[in-house]
């Protein structure tokens, strides 16, 4: 008398060495999948390794143009930022007579006009006779 | 003869660290039991050979969601049995086990092993196994088979307890009807 578990079992013991045959597959697979332990990379790892690091050939391309570039027009470059300014911006010394031009105008509106010239001669009752001296 | 080895002594600790020795031990625990299980219900070597991989795979990668390793073997049934139900869905298979059966209200729990069968009987049994519900089928092979008890082949195949002690109890009286049919002719 066999229990069914029993049966069940030595009916199927002649697929074994095909389970172990599928074991050792498998384990090797795991073993292999093992070796390498990876880490999860951080937020700036990441980026690198997933944006940055597949465009490197790109990147260099670009900079290695622009670096091109700015050497092809050295020559030019530094007086850009002189002649911006020109254009744009006036000299001191214009914006000092433009002030002090301003300036006067307001002072001219501001202040009533003299009444009697500084350089007038004095009134007569001002003026004292010369005494003799005995 | 199969060596069993207790759950509690099953070296599951060490294989959710990735320890090869210790997958060794638990695929070559359990991997005829499995193989039965998948092969009572898809009926095809081949195909059971690749479930038995894949849940094998499956399990390797999914260890670390196993919280309690002592029910390692039903989890790995489990995984089994929904792999089982993936390949009849792809295949359009409509008698997927779900019918519904009336609950029973016997409360002792048939002993695993109490289906005795006398050699000459070997064949018949086998096949009637064959012949019985997917559900029922299911719930007899892992009763008796792998020994998990009702709670765990409920948990296993994702039905109540109810259901599982409704199909445990028809099958094991269809078995036994024809066991006693065979023993009178």
């Amino acid at each position: 008398m066999k229990t069914l578990k029993d049966l069940l079992l030595e009916r199927h013991r002649s697929v074994e060495p095909k389970l172990d045959a599928a074991r050792e597959e498998l384990l090797a697979h795991l073993e292999s999948s093992r070796a390498p332990v990876r880490r999860e990379p951080s937020g700036l790892e990441h980026l690198w390794l997933e944006c940055l690091l597949p465009l490197r050939w790109h990147l260099a391309g670009i900079g290695a143009a622009w670096i091109a570039i700015l050497l092809l027009h050295g020559d030019t470059l530094p007086d850009q930022p002189r002649l911006f300014a020109q254009a744009t911006l006036p000299a001191p010394q214009q914006v000092l007579a433009i002030l002090l031009q301003h300036r006067q105008e307001i002072l001219e509106l501001t202040q009533p006009p003299p009444t009697a010239p500084a350089s007038m001669a004095p009134r007569r009752s001002d003026v004292q006779p010369p005494t003799a001296i005995v | 003869m199969l060596v069993v080895t207790e759950p509690a002594q099953l070296p599951v600790h060490e294989a959710k660290a990735g320890d090869p020795e210790a997958w060794e031990v638990l695929f070559r625990r359990y991997q005829l039991p499995l193989y039965v299980y998948v092969f009572e219900l898809v009926r095809n070597e081949q195909t059971s050979l690749d479930l038995v991989q894949e849940t094998f795979i499956a399990a390797a990668r999914h260890i670390g969601s196993l919280r309690d390793d002592a029910r390692f073997g039903s989890w790995l049934f489990g995984i089994a049995h929904q792999k089982c139900i993936q390949l009849w869905r792809a295949n359009k298979h409509e008698d997927v086990p779900l019918e519904k059966l009336p609950e029973l209200s016997h409360d002792a729990e048939d002993a695993p092993d109490d289906i005795l069968i006398r050699q000459e009987a070997e064949e018949h049994v086998l096949a009637l196994l064959g012949r019985l519900p997917v559900d029922q089928r299911s719930a007899l092979l892992l009763n008796c088979v792998e020994g998990f008890s009702l709670q765990e082949v409920a948990e296993i195949t994702g039905v109540p307890v109810g259901t599982v002690k409704s199909r445990l109890h028809n099958a094991k009286r269809a078995m036994r009807k024809l066991l006693e049919r065979y023993e009178d002719t």
